[in-house]
């Protein structure tokens, strides 16, 4: 089970890494950069886990709206 | 006279410096452009009016240190710098919360934070407070956020460590001073840890991220993210710090008073020669140290008397901050410190974060139920624990308990009796070297004596 998960783990990473890596050749990246470089990878999801967030909460705010008003009729 | 901030002297934007006792910053040239925003934009007013950036006034230029200089702003003096490794869990946690609300709210006024170092926060009133006001710069559309590895670091690590492993862990704070490498985070979290998605971004595979790049060359001129994906970056971290907790069990210290042998009258007694004592000094400040819960802090505090609570308990510096949250209390701050071994200064040329003594000293300070475990759980002589507090205060509230308590007698059933010298008679003999003994009282119902010393300098 856990050799599973890591190679999930590493898959995931694999894949992240093969979608956004650049291939031209600037500089040397010291581990700032590659913290920089790795939010990069990361702000596609989390954008994409952001816009699911506030798409459900006005999904919530609605439904909260229409339960209250059947409620005060 | 004036003086430089050992501790601020990395940023090129500024630094801060006392002049004639009175803190002021230097804003220097290189950051007109940010720090005009920040003050046009309005999120200064925004920030300082919701009590989440420390404020400050204009000050004359006069006293420029350079000619680099810009402006010089006197920012609100803090009665207290306190530091990440005397935080307990739910301080840290706050700071953080405080830091990404900023980030959150300066993203709002088209301005990002470009450091997010846990040393930019302070508690006041009991409340974290963002003190660098230099930390802003306008936001560049696109580009990543900058300070991302360091909120990893000096937040999100050490959190993690402190709920998932162990809540000691916020002691590698003192040293590593730009926060817990993210490796080091990585291999000492358990699998657990990888279970939890902002967990595993931002440190498991972050860490992996830093190793990955270490040696290899990318563009990073082509990249950009955009504002929605920076907010996605800012409230996942956001869910991230929120979802981790911890609870106090099995401390040492946390249920001292339930085992404590006072009667209800004996502890009343002692309540109240303390606060005798306190109207007697008035001192304009008190620590507590082994403040515990901090039950006899809140005499001092009750009275508006700023009192720092020290105890090298998590659980009880963590039920004491709570307690001070719920209760909306502003003049008590607990902090974490082993007194055996106090919080030294640190950093560059160890003056970058100043040593527990060289905040001090305190106008009054509190040793209450501590010096028997000092004398003889910690072997220490009455002589240096004299000296000990003689640096760090003008008076000196102290309880002597003598060895046939019974407190006392728990300390020495795995130890062999070597302290012929713990008497009533060498301790007093020992203070009255640097203090002059004003009042001594017995405290009913026990074999204990508090004591109200003041330092002979201070009479003098």
């Amino acid at each position: 089970m856990k050799n599973l998960i890591k190679i999930a783990k590493i898959a995931i990473f694999s894949l992240l890494l093969f979608l956004f890596l650049e291939h031209s050749v600037y500089a040397y990246l010291d581990p700032g950069s590659g913290s920089y470089f790795f939010q990069l990878i990361i702000a596609v999801l989390l954008g994409g886990i952001f816009s699911i967030k506030l798409f459900w909460n006005k999904i919530k705010i609605f439904l909260r709206r229409l339960f209250s008003k059947n409620k005060d009729e | 006279m004036s003086i430089n901030i050992p501790a601020s002297f990395r940023d090129p934007s500024g630094f801060l410096f006392f002049q004639n006792a009175l803190l002021y910053r230097q804003i220097n040239k290189s950051y007109k452009e940010n720090y005009d925003c920040l003050m046009s934009s309005g999120l200064y007013k925004d920030l300082s009016d919701s009590g989440l950036l420390i404020p400050h006034e204009d000050a004359d230029n006069k006293y420029a240190r350079s000619n680099e200089a810009y402006k010089i702003i006197k920012p609100e003096p803090l009665p207290f710098i306190s530091y990440p490794y005397e935080w307990c869990f739910s301080q840290l946690r706050d700071a953080a919360l405080l830091t990404l609300k900023i980030q959150r709210k300066s993203l709002q006024y088209d301005m990002s934070l470009k450091d997010c170092s846990v040393y930019n926060v302070q508690f006041k009133k009991a409340k974290p407070i963002f003190i660098d006001t230099l930390s802003f710069e306008k936001y560049d559309t696109g580009k990543p956020w900058v300070a991302y590895r360091q909120f990893c670091q000096h937040f999100l690590a050490p959190l993690a460590l402190m709920a998932y492993k162990d809540i000691r862990l916020s002691q590698l704070f003192r040293i590593y001073i730009d926060g817990i490498p993210l490796d080091l985070a990585s291999k000492l979290l358990p699998f657990s840890s990888c279970l939890n998605l902002p967990l595993l971004l931002h440190i498991h595979l972050h860490a992996k991220s830093q190793r990955h790049f270490a040696d290899k060359r990318v563009n990073l001129n082509r990249q950009n993210i955009t504002r929605l994906s920076f907010l996605g970056l800012i409230d996942n971290l956001e869910s991230a710090v929120k979802r981790l907790k911890w609870k106090p069990k099995n401390t040492e210290w946390a249920d001292y008073y339930d085992e404590t042998n006072y009667s209800e009258e004996a502890f009343k007694h002692k309540k109240q020669i303390v606060a005798d004592f306190l109207n007697r000094i008035n001192p304009r400040n008190v620590w507590d140290f082994g403040a515990n819960t901090g039950i006899f802090s809140r005499i001092a505090s009750a009275k508006g008397i700023q009192t720092i609570s020290f105890d090298n308990d998590p659980a009880a510096c963590e039920k004491n901050y709570l307690e001070c949250i719920k209760n909306n209390e502003t003049n008590t701050l607990p902090l974490l410190l082993d007194l055996t071994n106090p919080s030294p200064g640190i950093g560059w040329d160890n003056q970058e974060r100043a040593s527990l003594s060289e905040r001090g000293p305190t106008d009054m300070l509190f040793a209450l139920a501590l010096v028997h475990h000092l004398a003889i759980s910690n072997n220490l002589s009455f002589e240096k624990i004299a000296d000990f507090f003689n640096k760090n205060c003008n008076s000196l509230v102290i309880e002597f308990i003598p060895k046939d308590d019974s407190q006392v007698q728990r300390l020495l059933t795995t130890r062999e009796d070597i302290f012929d010298l713990y008497t009533q008679e060498s301790f007093e003999k020992e203070f009255k070297k640097y203090f002059a003994i004003q009042q001594a009282v017995n405290i009913i119902d026990s074999k204990r004596t508090l004591y109200l010393m003041i330092k002979k300098q201070i009479m003098v």
